[in-house]
């Protein structure tokens, strides 16, 4: 079997929410024999969406997580579960998924970050038109729930509600979560793959805003829920981060040290001021040469031609100085 | 933690302690016998239950325009429920009112079974009430033959096929949200067979789902049920029908509270 997801940042092995769920459903489940491919493109995806997974017995598609998961469970791949599963999961995803989606894909501040992040997983020519499904996604969330269009003015983007449901919910997860490994009764569930898939994003991804991430914040039990899940079955090559944001937080961290990494030396700011200057009087006398603004004339090549009267007093200076 | 001011704003006080408990309860819904269309029927019936399991009388007010009194609501926006100044619709802003009065079915409860309670809700809600949209604007029969006449009913000519056309859009939209609207009807029955089984598991040989007493929870699933097994549907989708006759203990349940609440109507 493969399965195709997108590739990770931040740490993570997805950057996408439903690929997390599977890969997590995957270990949960300790399923052998599934080879996660991350060079693919959502084109081949019956919906347009990542993940899919191909049965390489009969070369069958099945695509997002709800038909993934009924196959794993269908060929024998189950977490032995609590009938309230079902519920838990569905209570979640209807009380953070607006948010979360509108974080990541509606908010104007954020919208940039989280298209870069797919465009630059998705190849060419693809990149232009995959992200914006999500977009899509997301604005027919906000007009569902909260009745509004992302093409409305940003003021007119009433999520309160939805906040404040986002919110609800992971106070309620933190509550119930405790300090226990798993969610319920201390167990491996499916409800874990979800919940970390959730939090996971919600903590790790660095958006310009990110309203969830300082409320998780808040509850130390999740970020530690999430550390503790990666850091067991995840190895480290299965995680990425690349070589940018590396650096980003490289110079966040040295920030912390030092204070003003961001502003240059005295000497560099100097230098640009010199080199601007002169860029731009070059140009300016460029401009003025070339349209006939000003003249250069050589004078030694006047001496030699007629005197022209404009230049008389200049000529009969220099003759005085021969004499 | 930042807790208190999320109850505060979530429940709004000041707007919710102005309501004047004593007041009059009256509900607005279309038409039951010519209008009405199952999801709306069984939204309706689920606020209609929890009143009566609260002791609280009620009026109920047909009109053809209820649905478009609702001031919010995100599914059917029916039924539109007012008491004195406060007016709202669907189920969850009322339990959410009496929540506040502390006058809820479920005051006593543990933190534990309350989770189990809005966790089950949840999943009830949208597993059913999708089903239901599903049943009536998905499948051309039942477009064709119930749902077009019954919604188009209450307008003149070209108005009908306007309302039936947009109103089905709007639904569509909403399916397509939960990612429902490309499903095949027996992956839809495939869902329903699996909350039910969670339904039975949870309820046990006891009467309600908590125990003796009736909560939320019973009204909501009494709602859904008992009107999908009322309704008139085409043999093309009684296999949902049949899938929830399947387990008697629901069907029990659903006739343990009919002849309780309803009985007087009836006889």
């Amino acid at each position: 079997m493969e399965l195709f997801v997108y590739k990770g940042e931040y740490q993570l092995p997805s950057i996408d929410l439903d690929c997390l769920r599977v890969l997590m459903y995957i270990k949960l489940a300790d399923i052998q024999g599934i080879k996660i491919r991350t060079d693919c493109s959502p084109f081949h995806s019956n919906n347009g969406f990542l993940p899919y997974l191909i049965d390489s017995s009969d070369n069958k598609k099945y695509c997002g997580y709800e038909r993934i998961i009924n196959f794993l469970k269908k060929e024998g791949y189950t977490l032995d579960g609590s009938e309230k599963n079902e519920a838990y999961i569905m209570y979640i995803t209807q009380n953070l998924y607006p948010f979360l989606m509108y974080q990541l894909f509606g908010n104007p501040q954020n919208i940039d970050e989280t298209r870069a992040l797919y465009a630059l997983r998705t190849p060419f020519p693809f990149n232009f038109y995959y992200p914006s499904k999500y977009v899509r996604k997301c604005e027919q969330v906000c007009q569902n729930v909260a009745n509004f269009s992302l093409e409305d003015p940003v003021t007119a983007h009433d999520t309160t509600k939805m906040e404040v449901d986002a919110k609800k919910c992971l106070n309620w997860i933190s509550e119930r979560l405790g300090n226990k490994e798993f969610f319920i009764n201390g167990s491996q569930n499916e409800v874990d793959a979800t919940i970390f898939a959730y939090l996971a994003i919600i903590l790790k991804f660095q958006l310009p805003n990110n309203q969830l991430q300082s409320h998780a914040n808040q509850c130390k039990n999740l970020s530690r829920y999430v550390d503790n899940l990666k850091k067991k079955f995840f190895n480290e090559n299965e995680c990425f981060e690349s070589e940018k944001v590396k650096a980003q937080n490289l110079k966040k961290e040295q920030k912390v040290f030092t204070g003003q990494e961001d502003e240059d030396p005295p000497s560099e700011i100097r230098k640009r001021y010199i080199m601007s200057g002169l860029i731009a009087s070059i140009a300016m006398f460029g401009y003025g040469y070339f349209s006939g603004i000003f003249n250069i004339v050589i004078a030694e090549k006047l001496r030699l031609n007629e005197p022209e009267t404009s230049f008389s007093d200049f000529n009969d200076y220099t003759d005085n100085d021969d004499e | 933690m930042a807790k208190s001011t999320i109850n505060q704003l979530y429940l709004n006080m000041n707007e919710l302690d102005r309501v004047e408990m004593n007041e009059k309860i009256i509900i607005y819904q279309p038409y039951d016998e010519v209008q009405i269309l199952l999801a709306e029927n069984a939204s309706c019936l689920a606020v209609k239950t929890y009143l009566k399991m609260l002791n609280r009388d009620f009026t109920v007010k047909s009109c053809a325009n209820a649905e478009f009194m609702a001031p919010s609501g995100k599914r059917t926006k029916l039924p539109v429920v007012q008491i004195g100044n406060f007016i709202a619709a669907e189920f969850d802003p009322i339990i959410n009112l009496f929540e506040h009065k502390s006058m809820s079915l479920t005051e006593n409860f543990e933190a534990e079974d309350k989770d189990d309670l809005v966790t089950y809700m949840s999943l009830v809600d949208m597993i059913l009430t999708n089903t239901e949209l599903y049943i009536s604007w998905c499948d051309e029969l039942v477009l064709k033959e119930i749902t077009k006449k019954r919604n188009g009913s209450v307008y003149p000519f070209p108005l009908n096929h306007i309302q039936n056309s947009r109103k089905r859009y709007a639904v569509i939209k909403q399916l397509r949200f939960y990612d429902w609207a490309n499903l095949t009807f027996e992956e839809v029955v495939d869902k329903v067979d699996k909350l039910c089984q969670t339904l039975v598991a949870k309820l046990g040989d006891r009467d309600y789902f908590f125990g003796s007493n009736p909560t939320e929870l019973d009204a909501l699933v009494f709602g859904h049920l008992f009107c999908i097994f009322t309704m008139e549907l085409p043999s093309s989708v009684s296999l949902l029908k049949e899938t929830i006759n399947k387990y008697s203990q629901l069907t029990q349940f659903c006739g343990r509270i009919e002849k309780k609440y309803f009985g007087k109507i009836k006889n």
